[in-house]
């Protein structure tokens, strides 16, 4: 099992990011 | 023992104090919400309205970020129509800093009045069934990182000696956090988090499988008990990284 790059986590990261803000956008706006 | 003979833990409260009475003023009004954003996740700041920030060596006491992609800026405002509260990037126990000094932040947000803290980051998978950039919701944790941000003098302020873990990571907010991501339609594992103290990119794992976790990683302190003291929430949302 090869290490893996800061850049290989940084680019997944930025690819799932949109979900996560949405999420948690979505959690702030539904509680009261 | 060393630390309490030395004092350190009330030169820890007054610095936190400090750091408080330092921002405070230049709040527009009290934050209610907290997130500590985690590697490569630096997208609330531009969705602060109204509000302000500082660089965090601009903050009394605030150790440097080091890690990479972590900006090392506190910033503040509304979002959702809520007071929010972000640290763009974290302190790591593998950056050499203390577990008293990594979660300071969470202590001075707690101070300003934020009562629901939540915390992301990317973590290695450790469940076979989990896929590189799933989102997880973390349930529970499992410290094996040998310290404990709670160790130490009890400060009677902050919280009891021995604060109720049990619900750490709060049912209420987890419950929500599920149903907004079913009516948004997005993937939303759930999991136990093992805290680790290295900056491992590579584990493989098997030891800990036996524990029943689901996610390893070294990039949140282990303490979210530290605002439960205060009737606060916590719910930790894991990034996606898998290895």
């Amino acid at each position: 099992m090869a290490p893996i790059a800061i850049e290989t986590i940084i680019d997944t990261v930025a690819r799932a990011e949109p979900q996560l803000v949405e999420l948690l956008l979505g959690v702030l706006q539904e509680d009261s | 023992m060393v630390e309490k003979e030395l004092g350190l833990s009330r030169t820890y409260q007054e610095q936190v104090e400090e750091c408080v009475r330092f921002i405070g003023p230049r709040l527009t009004a009290p934050p209610s919400w907290g997130i500590i954003l985690g590697t490569g996740q630096g997208v609330w700041a531009a969705r602060l309205k109204g509000g302000g920030g500082l660089a965090y060596q601009e903050l009394p006491h605030f150790p440097p970020a080091t890690s990479p992609s972590h900006a090392g800026r506190l910033g503040w405002g509304q979002v959702a129509g809520k007071e929010v509260m972000v640290c763009q990037g974290r302190f790591h126990a593998y950056e050499g800093y203390s577990l008293r000094q990594v979660t300071f932040p969470v202590r001075v947000m707690a101070s300003l009045g934020v009562k629901t803290l939540i915390v992301t980051n990317a973590a290695g998978g450790l469940n076979p069934l989990f896929k590189t950039g799933d989102l997880m919701l973390i349930c529970d944790h499992i410290n094996l990182m040998g310290d404990n941000p709670l160790a130490g003098e009890n400060i009677d302020a902050w919280g009891p000696r021995f604060p109720d873990l049990s619900q750490a990571y709060d049912r209420r907010l987890r419950e929500k956090t599920e149903t907004v991501a079913r009516r948004l339609g997005i993937g939303l594992r759930q999991g136990v988090y093992v805290a680790v103290p290295a900056p491992d990119r590579r584990r493989r794992g098997g030891h800990v499988h036996g524990a029943r976790s689901h996610r390893g990683g070294s990039c949140r302190s282990p303490g979210p008990g530290n605002l439960g003291a205060q009737q606060s929430q916590s719910a930790g949302c894991h990034g996606p990284h898998r290895h």
